[in-house]
């Protein structure tokens, strides 16, 4: 009994890490822009064939700790030239449409890059795991757990959580985020450019979900469709955190991620629809989500 | 001229026409239908079997096609969904677009298409779904099934597992949160129990298809350590799965048993556990002794390697037992002429006996194939970058499949421990 505790919290805590790279990327941009981003598949799934295949190419099977900058550097640059790209050519002609628009335009860009991975990279699976063999495995009470996926990951969700806070709460671009997410007009009219905030916001929002890709990508197959995978996730731990709140959204991957470990161990039928029952319950006594607030919509 | 001798050069003039005529319509190409996954995850299945059906049509074609008719393949894709794929083929057929089908790598598909095309009349071959209903809930006339099905993959891994490691005691499954993985899990399960009522389960996990992380599914398996886990993840899952379990170590005291296991052999490469009891979905695999000097078989791998920089895996063997089958099938029972085809399908499909360099395969009065299923160990080899199998076995068709007129559930109900004694594995 005591095993299984233990086990589930070390699964939970490592699962509840890849959920929140995951989501935060799409809950910053939901949160600021109020557009509910598809494209954030896409960006996941780039980031995941960059890091696998340049690290491949780069560096080999035998792997190094030159594969954690190739990681970084993916997610950097995948993260601007694409965040900017779509922002520029497809959101800015978006804000003042519809909402139902704006987030039909970023179904499109999604579209566009499964198919433009499809074309780039094939159909058949990658899966390039030096990274992880790198860092070896770690004995926990008789199991082998791999330190990439127990000790690694975890520390890079934490640090990108307090990065995000210590960014929105105490430099100033970050609290000229936070009063353009408060209210645009007032912003702009105190001489705030707005729209270098939205595109500055975006390629952040992108490059949290290349990250999220690349990080993911030493250790899972890189196929046509994880995008899609990731999208219904990321908006189910995003919704029930509250938009934009990042500490949310850390909360509710621990929560989903202990709540989906201890399911495997004790009632494994219920595992696939964990997170979504965990949404259900926290929005039905939480309508706008953990941390969510009711906001007046104007007219 | 004389009224005679006008008639006579009429009719000189006229016979070529006719002639003519004649050969255009035994030229009239073959149309045939094929869906396989082009997209998506599935496409690892179905594109090599793409690959298979385009290398044989061409060389049939080259060949003058069948009964001087060249074949032309039609593609649908899988990956559309089951609504798509029967709207496409209800406009293709509709509008006479097709003559024949070659359908189904997805159980799904089998299910929802097989009665459309009945509906339509038209011969149609299934070539890769495994599911059971197929024939144990229809009646079909027009339809047939060369590849095998789910039975037969998982009694005789099952026998093989128990002749190989009789001390087995735990087993527990880990199999995609679908009926491909549902129904294989519960078929080897149930073999397993009946061919050995002491063993037990101690887990029956089934993630969701396309997951990107087993870390927990793996970490109970550590903590329970069973004897054997089965598993029919394909594709990327599969990789994922055998990746992550082997960097933390969990086939050191569990064998990987995997009756759909040969498809991620070359995928996989090294990181592919040794001493895994595999099997192939039938009796074809590229180094199976059967076709080893077949020299068809020695081609058909060569041509499919340099046509795809990998060796055939089975669903390429599956579409290829399908185009041959439908190739001799026509050959046999067919005149050429287009309003005999049907008949001509039917005649030659019923019976038909394949033995050739897919292996063999015998069509029942039900319409489904029945062929011996190859199962072997896997152990690492120099001459290829991924392990090969050992002690390959062919566990006959008759024992490891429901007779005509049984279902699958009342079948296995007649499965014991004496048909351990009927098979023998090669050492």
């Amino acid at each position: 009994m005591n095993q299984i505790v233990l086990l589930s919290l070390l699964d939970g805590v490592a699962m509840s890490s890849v959920l929140f790279l995951l989501a935060v990327g799409l809950s910053l941009i939901f949160g600021v822009m109020r557009i509910l981003n598809i494209a954030h598949g896409g960006f996941y799934a780039i980031g995941a064939y960059g890091a696998s295949l340049l690290g491949q190419y780069l560096i080999g099977a035998s792997g190094s700790w030159l594969n954690f900058i190739v990681l970084l550097l993916v997610a950097v640059v995948a993260g601007i030239v694409l965040g900017f790209a779509v922002e520029k050519l497809v959101l800015a002609k978006m804000y003042d449409k519809e909402h139902v628009l704006q987030i039909l335009s970023t179904f499109a860009v999604f579209m566009i890059l499964e198919d433009g991975q499809k074309l780039l990279f094939g159909v058949r699976p990658y899966f390039y795991d030096a990274p992880l063999v790198l860092l070896g495995t770690i004995d926990v009470a008789g199991i082998f757990y791999t330190r990439y996926q127990l000790v690694f990951l975890p520390i890079v969700a934490l640090l990108v959580l307090a990065s995000l806070m210590i960014f929105f709460r105490r430099t100033q671009t970050g609290k000229i985020i936070e009063a353009v997410i408060e209210d645009t007009e007032i912003s702009s009219t105190l001489g705030i450019n707005t729209k270098k905030i939205y595109t500055y916001t975006f390629i952040l929002g992108t490059f949290l979900a290349c990250l999220a890709g690349a990080l993911a990508s030493p250790s899972t197959s890189i196929v046509p469709g994880i995008g899609a995978e990731v999208i219904v996730l990321s908006f189910a731990i995003v919704a029930t955190a509250g938009l934009g709140n990042f500490f949310g959204t850390a909360l509710t991957s621990l929560i989903i991620g202990l709540a989906y470990s201890i399911s495997v161990y004790t009632y494994s039928e219920f595992t696939n629809v964990i997170p979504y029952l965990v949404m259900a319950l926290i929005l039905i006594v939480k309508p706008y989500g953990l941390f969510g607030k009711k906001e007046l919509a104007r007219l | 001229m004389t009224h005679f001798a006008l008639k006579a050069a009429v009719a000189a003039l006229a016979l070529p026409l006719t002639l003519g005529l004649g050969s255009a319509q035994a030229n009239e190409p073959l149309r045939v239908g094929v869906t396989t996954f082009l997209s998506g995850p599935g496409a690892v299945f179905g594109v090599p079997a793409k690959d298979a059906a385009d290398l044989l049509v061409a060389e049939i074609n080259a060949k003058g096609g069948i009964k001087g008719a060249p074949v032309e393949l039609i593609y649908l894709d899988e990956a559309k969904g089951i609504d798509d794929v029967v709207a496409q083929y209800k406009q293709l057929a509709t509008a006479g677009k097709v003559d024949l089908m070659i359908a189904g790598l997805s159980s799904s598909t089998c299910l929802a298409l097989a009665p459309v095309i009945e509906d339509f009349e038209m011969p149609a071959i299934l070539w890769d779904c495994g599911t059971h209903r197929i024939f144990e809930e229809n009646d079909f006339d027009y339809i047939y099934r060369t590849g095998d099905l789910t039975p037969p993959n998982n009694v005789s891994i099952a026998l093989y597992t128990l002749k190989h490691n009789p001390e087995i005691k735990t087993i527990a499954g880990i199999n995609p949160d679908y009926a491909f993985g549902r129904d294989n899990w519960e078929s080897f399960r149930t073999a397993m129990q009946a061919l050995d009522p002491d063993i037990k389960v101690v887990a029956e996990l089934f993630p969701k298809l396309g997951a990107s992380d087993y870390s927990s599914e793996i970490s109970r398996l550590s903590a329970l350590r069973p004897d054997v886990v089965f598993t029919t993840l394909w594709g990327g899952d599969m990789n994922t799965f055998i990746k992550q379990a082997s960097s933390r170590s969990l086939f050191n005291n569990s064998t990987l048993v995997s009756s759909n296991g040969e498809s991620a052999l070359q995928e996989l490469g090294d990181a592919f556990p040794e001493g895994a009891i595999i099997g192939a979905r039938g009796d074809s695999w590229f180094l199976g002794p059967r076709t080893a000097h077949n020299p068809e078989h020695t081609k058909f791998v060569e041509d499919f390697k340099a046509k795809t920089g990998h060796y055939p895996i089975f669903p390429a063997y599956h579409m290829a037992q399908s185009v041959t089958a439908l190739q001799q099938a026509l050959e046999k029972g067919w005149d050429g002429t287009p309003e005999n085809l049907t008949k001509g399908f039917l005649a030659g499909m019923d019976g038909l006996a394949l033995d050739n360099f897919t292996g063999q395969l015998t069509i029942r009065p039900d319409h489904q194939a029945i062929e011996d299923q190859i199962i072997g160990v896997t152990v690492k080899s120099p001459d290829y970058s991924f392990p090969i199998l050992k002690q390959m076995t062919y566990i006959p068709a008759e024992l490891i499949t429901p007779p005509v007129g049984t279902t699958t559930a009342e079948w296995a109900k007649t499965l014991s421990p004496k048909l351990l004694d009927q098979v023998t594995i090669a050492q």
